[in-house]
C-alpha cells in the first residue's frame, strides 16, 4: 500500500528549543515561486495531451518525457536490485524525478535527479530491509 | 600398478608399525605421496550440506599448508575430500575396500582417474581384480587411518564405517579432530561421541596444523576470524570510496564519526541543501556503505561494523 504514496519522507519530532531556534530557511513565498515554475514548464509541455501534471503521467507518457541517460539508468537498476523497491515505486521514482528536474529547470532528467529521488522513497527502503533482516 | 611388500623401502612407513599391517600393497599412482605429511579426512555417506561446507574449508585450509588428504574414495564426504584436494592442487591418496581393478562404488571410476593423473595415489590390500566385501571396509579403514598423521571426522553416526576409522585413530596412538554439529542431526551422534572420548574439536584447518606442527603459530580462531571481517570491512570501505567524490566522502565521514546522524542536522552542520545531500545518500546507500534508520537517520552499514 505504501508505495501508492508518492513522496514519503521521515522527520523527526521536532524539539522545542530547536523550533524557536533561528535557522535561516526558504521562505514559503521563495518556495511557491519555484513551483509555481516547475507547474508552467510541465503545462507547457503536457499541452494537448490531456494531462496537466508529472503525476497523471502513463507507462507510455513516460517514456517520452522520462528520458533516461545511461547513468540515470544504472543508478535505478542499482536502486531496485540493492535497495529493494517495487516496480510500482519504480514509476513513482521517476515521475519524482521529473518534477526535480523541472523544479531545477531542467530539461532533462539528470542522475543527481534521480539520486534525490530515491530518498523520498523512504519508507520502501525501510519496510525492505525489515523484512530481509528478519529472513 | 605397484606391488610393495611389507619388507620393500618403498613400503609406506607409516603402515610399518600400525597393528596388523597389510602383507603387500597395491599401488596406482605416485608413490612419493606417502612421504608427504597426511591427514586423514573422512565422514558419512549421507552428508549434509553443512557437511559438505565444512569438509571445503578444512580440506582447502590443510591442502594450502602442503598436506596431502588421505580418504576411502566412498560417496558423501570422501568424494567432496578429494575432490576439494584436487581442486586446490594438493596430493590425495585414496585407500580401497575393492582390488583396484574394481573401484567401488563405480561412480568414482572418473574420480579414481584423476586422483592418478593429479599426482596422488589409489592404494589396496587387496588382488587387482577382487570385488569389493563387505567385511573387506572396517579393515581397510586401519590402513586410512594408518597412512596419516591424524585423522578429521567431519560428520559421522554412532556405528558407523567412519567411526571405526577414528577408533583405529586412537589405537595408533593419534589424534582424532572432530567437527563440532548440531546435536539433534543425524550425523552427529559419532562425532559427539568422539568428542565425549578424548577427540579435539576444531573449527579451522590450521588448529589441525598447529597441533601436528605443522605450524607453529596459531592465533586463536575467533580472533583470526574477526581479523578477516576487519580486512574485509576495510577493503570495502577503502575500495569504495575511492570511486566517491570528495562531498560524498565528507558526509560519509561525518556519519561515521557520529555513528549515526540525521539529515536535518547534517544539512545545517555540512551546511548543504537538502537535495543535494540526499543526493549524496542515495550514492552511498547503493555503494553499500550507509543503511537508513528511522524518522530521516543514518548510520554506517552493518558490514563495517567491526
Amino acid at each position: 500500500m505504501l508505495d501508492r504514496i508518492d513522496i514519503q519522507v521521515e522527520v523527526n519530532s521536532v524539539k522545542y528549543d530547536n523550533l524557536v531556534h533561528d535557522v535561516k530557511e526558504e521562505s514559503s513565498e521563495e518556495i511557491q515561486k519555484r513551483v509555481n515554475r516547475a507547474r508552467q514548464i510541465q503545462l507547457k509541455r503536457y499541452k494537448g495531451l490531456g494531462i496537466y501534471s508529472n503525476s497523471e503521467l502513463t507507462t507510455s507518457l513516460m517514456n517520452k518525457f522520462c528520458k533516461l541517460d545511461d547513468s540515470c539508468k544504472f543508478i535505478l537498476k542499482q536502486t531496485f536490485e540493492k535497495l529493494g523497491i517495487s516496480a510500482r515505486a519504480y514509476e513513482r521514482i521517476l515521475k519524482v524525478a521529473r518534477t526535480i528536474a523541472d523544479l531545477d529547470e531542467s530539461e532533462n532528467i539528470q542522475a543527481k535527479h534521480v539520486l534525490e529521488a530515491v530518498q523520498y522513497r523512504s519508507l520502501d527502503k525501510k519496510y525492505t530491509n525489515i523484512r530481509l533482516n528478519n529472513v | 600398478m605397484k606391488v610393495l611388500k611389507k619388507d620393500d623401502e618403498d613400503f609406506p612407513q607409516s603402515l610399518r608399525n600400525i597393528k596388523n599391517p597389510p602383507r603387500e600393497l597395491y599401488v596406482e599412482g605416485n608413490i612419493e605421496c606417502f612421504n608427504l605429511p597426511c591427514v586423514t579426512v573422512v565422514g558419512s555417506r549421507n552428508m549434509s550440506e553443512y557437511g559438505k561446507k565444512m569438509t571445503k574449508k578444512i580440506v582447502k585450509e590443510l591442502v594450502e599448508a602442503g598436506v596431502c588428504i588421505v580418504s576411502g574414495l566412498a560417496v558423501g564426504i570422501d568424494t567432496v575430500a578429494h575432490e576439494e584436494c584436487l581442486k586446490n592442487g594438493g596430493k590425495t591418496i585414496a585407500v580401497l575396500g575393492s582390488g583396484l581393478n574394481k573401484v567401488f562404488p563405480p561412480e568414482n571410476k572418473e574420480l579414481f582417474n584423476r586422483i592418478i593423473n593429479s599426482g596422488g595415489c589409489v592404494v589396496s590390500e587387496h588382488f587387482p581384480d577382487e570385488e569389493a566385501r563387505k567385511i573387506y571396509f572396517p579393515a581397510r579403514n586401519r590402513i586410512v587411518s594408518g597412512l596419516s598423521l591424524a585423522t578429521v571426522v567431519i560428520e559421522a553416526t554412532y556405528r558407523s564405517g567412519t567411526s571405526i576409522t577414528a577408533r583405529f585413530t586412537f589405537e595408533q596412538g593419534k589424534k582424532v579432530f572432530c567437527i563440532p554439529n548440531c546435536v539433534f542431526g543425524k550425523n552427529s551422534s559419532g562425532t559427539i561421541n568422539l568428542i565425549k572420548n578424548g577427540a579435539t574439536m576444531v573449527t579451522d584447518g590450521r588448529e589441525i596444523l598447529y597441533s601436528l606442527g605443522i605450524i607453529n603459530q596459531l592465533k586463536n580462531y575467533a580472533e583470526i576470524v574477526e581479523q578477516q571481517k576487519m580486512n574485509k570491512a576495510a577493503m570495502f570501505e577503502k575500495e569504495q570510496l575511492e570511486r566517491l567524490d570528495g562531498e560524498t566522502i565528507k558526509i560519509y565521514n561525518y556519519i561515521k564519526e557520529n555513528g549515526i546522524a540525521n539529515v536535518d542536522v547534517m544539512c545545517n552542520e555540512l551546511n548543504m541543501s537538502i537535495q543535494n545531500l540526499n543526493m549524496h545518500i542515495t550514492i552511498l546507500e547503493l555503494r553499500g556503505l550507509i543503511m537508513p534508520k528511522t524518522s530521516g537517520n543514518y548510520c554506517i552499514s552493518e558490514m563495517l561494523y567491526v
